[in-house]
């Protein structure tokens, strides 16, 4: 059997004369957790969509499990939407209920999945009281209910807040092993915390699929991060425009009391950097890797500036 | 089968709860309890309004009787039953899929087509509920006010409004996979009660006129059969159901 549990053959899109998915290839392994990484209007949510069936591809095909989408069989899924819109009536066991006999499923493993998911001791309250995490929550159980190979997920986290966040991702991080995950998101360290493997999405083509380690390793430069004290912080405007005038500083990103320099030259930055700090009360010099973040940008910003020079 | 038939039960889960059904069916059956006391009253009412306001002249009104019932009955429950069909039709695909539930289900194996009939079935089950039970009290209320009437005249009868109501409902869910949003939706589906209304007004074979030959089988009056009627009304019952169904199998869903 194939080794992809997904399969992206030139998908394309468009709506009217805008063309919102340009023809990307893109293979997910089995029983991966892929970030399918975009700012807003990259396309991510367009793909899924088409993934689900619930729109249909201009041109392209997709395979999941080997079973085509949009072909007689349906395909071993299951979806969250980014905002999943229930029963209001309902209960939650009454809602996995229904989805479970429309899986046909005699005996469904309803109250399991709730505790799974952290909506055990809500099971009598109607959905339409839920918050927004446990709305998520209950999604993602009934995604998981009729026990896909492959789960799919639009910005399963982004509105939630730090706690609910966490709460999903590790969700996510526990279902490691049992199946395979594709979910898109705009948030860079969510994706860094939990994948295996990340695909960058930007304008509906895809600027590169690969490993995370990979990808940070092979888009690794030196970055100088250098903390002060707050009450020197706003002095870092300038240094940051100071340092940033140096041939050897490829970027410069001031957050605070924190600047970030990303460098193309290490001991020639490691010479002229530490002497321009001399006069500042700084806190914390540290050379660190790049983040996935670090190399979105850098991959987002090449297309962009290639796209302004053509 | 067995998807559409879970899939009815979770729509007349839903009118329970939601309320829907108890309120068709209050209305119909009230108007059903009232269409033949306001029959046996209304003579009575004017006399009492006219009194002392009118001088010399006088209203000779004719003996109220079970006939002023029928039209009473036939009267009510077809302007509020349509009514009731567009409120409660109107939103029942758009309105899923504004709130977004169309996007949670449909990666479910469960076809639209299917979705779709379900719909329908659940209405059409809710309006004949209700007719059925506000005829009931109409016919028991008439019997005792008046006489009872031949029972055979005034099934066709409520068969007769519950075909037109149908059509109704079939006509209302199809604005509903149409429109765009529930106020579109809203404004489609009066606006093809409006335009069954006006065909009315030019021909016989509009769905219109199979409450009038209703009413006069119940009457016991003398007038054509509307035959040809009766098969356009089903010909758009049928179009319209399938015609959702296949609108929303093009659909993309948001």
């Amino acid at each position: 059997m194939d080794q992809h549990a997904i399969e992206i053959h030139s998908l394309t899109k468009r709506f009217g004369d805008f063309t919102a998915l340009k023809g990307f290839d893109l293979t997910v392994p089995r029983g991966a957790i892929f970030g399918f990484l975009g700012p807003n209007g990259a396309g991510k949510t367009t793909t899924l969509r088409i993934m689900t069936g619930l729109a249909r591809a201009t041109a392209g095909q997709i395979t999941i499990e080997g079973v085509r989408v949009g072909g007689q069989q349906r395909p071993p899924i299951g979806y969250l939407p980014d905002t999943p819109s229930f029963y209001n009536w309902m209960t939650a066991p009454e809602f996995l209920r229904y989805i479970a006999d429309l899986h046909a499923i005699s005996e469904p493993p309803i109250d399991p999945l709730l505790d799974r998911v952290g909506l055990g001791d809500v099971s009598k309250r109607k959905i339409g009281g839920f918050s927004r995490g446990m709305k998520q929550r209950l999604g993602l159980a009934q995604a998981l209910l009729p026990q896909p190979a492959v789960l799919l997920m639009d910005e399963p986290a982004s509105a939630l807040d730090p706690a609910g966040r966490k709460e999903m991702l590790d969700i996510m991080s526990d279902l490691r092993g049992e199946l395979t995950i594709f979910f898109s998101t705009h948030i860079l360290n969510d994706a860094e915390r939990i994948c295996d493997e990340v695909g960058i999405l930007h304008e509906g083509e895809l600027l590169l699929q690969a490993r995370r380690d990979e990808l940070l390793a092979r888009f690794a430069q030196p970055i100088f991060e250098i903390d002060v004290a707050p009450e020197d912080a706003p002095a870092l405007e300038a240094l940051a425009a100071q340092i940033g005038a140096q041939p050897w500083a490829e970027r410069v990103q001031h957050e605070g009391a924190r600047l970030r320099v990303t460098v193309n030259e290490v001991e020639t930055a490691r010479r002229a950097l530490l002497p321009m700090l001399t006069d500042r009360a700084v806190r914390r010099v540290e050379m660190v890797g790049a983040t996935l973040e670090d190399v979105f940008l850098r991959l987002t910003n090449n297309v962009a500036t290639a796209g302004e020079r053509a | 089968m067995r998807t559409f038939l879970i899939q009815l039960r979770k729509e007349l889960r839903e009118q329970w709860r939601t309320r829907k059904a108890l309120v068709v069916v209050i209305v119909l059956v009230a108007f059903g309890l009232m269409s033949p006391i306001i029959a046996k009253l209304t003579p009575d009412l004017l006399e009492a309004l006219g009194e002392g306001q009118l001088g010399e002249v006088q209203i000779i009104l004719p003996e109220p009787s079970a006939r002023d019932a029928v039209d009473q009955f036939v009267n009510n429950v077809t302007q509020f039953g349509l009514l009731l069909a567009v409120l409660v039709g109107f939103s029942g695909i758009v309105g899923e899929r504004e709130r977004g539930q169309l996007a949670l289900v449909f990666p479910h194996p469960l076809p639209r087509r299917t979705f779709v009939l379900a719909k329908f079935a659940a209405l059409a089950i809710l309006f004949g509920v209700a007719v059925l039970l506000g005829a009931l009290a109409d016919y028991a209320y008439t019997a005792i006010l008046f006489e009872a009437q031949d029972i055979g005249r005034f099934t066709a009868m409520v068969a007769l409004i519950y075909v037109w109501l149908l059509c109704l409902i079939a006509l209302t869910l199809l604005a509903s996979a149409l429109g765009r949003s529930m106020t579109g939706a809203g404004a489609l589906a009066f606006g093809f009660v409006l335009l069954l209304s006006l065909l009315g007004m030019f021909t016989n074979l509009a769905p219109g006129t199979l409450t009038g030959w209703g009413a006069a089988l119940a009457k016991e009056i003398d007038a054509p059969a509307r035959w040809g009627a009766l098969a356009v009304t089903l010909a758009i019952t049928v179009l319209s159901v399938a015609g959702s169904a296949l609108i929303l199998e093009r659909q993309e869903i948001e």
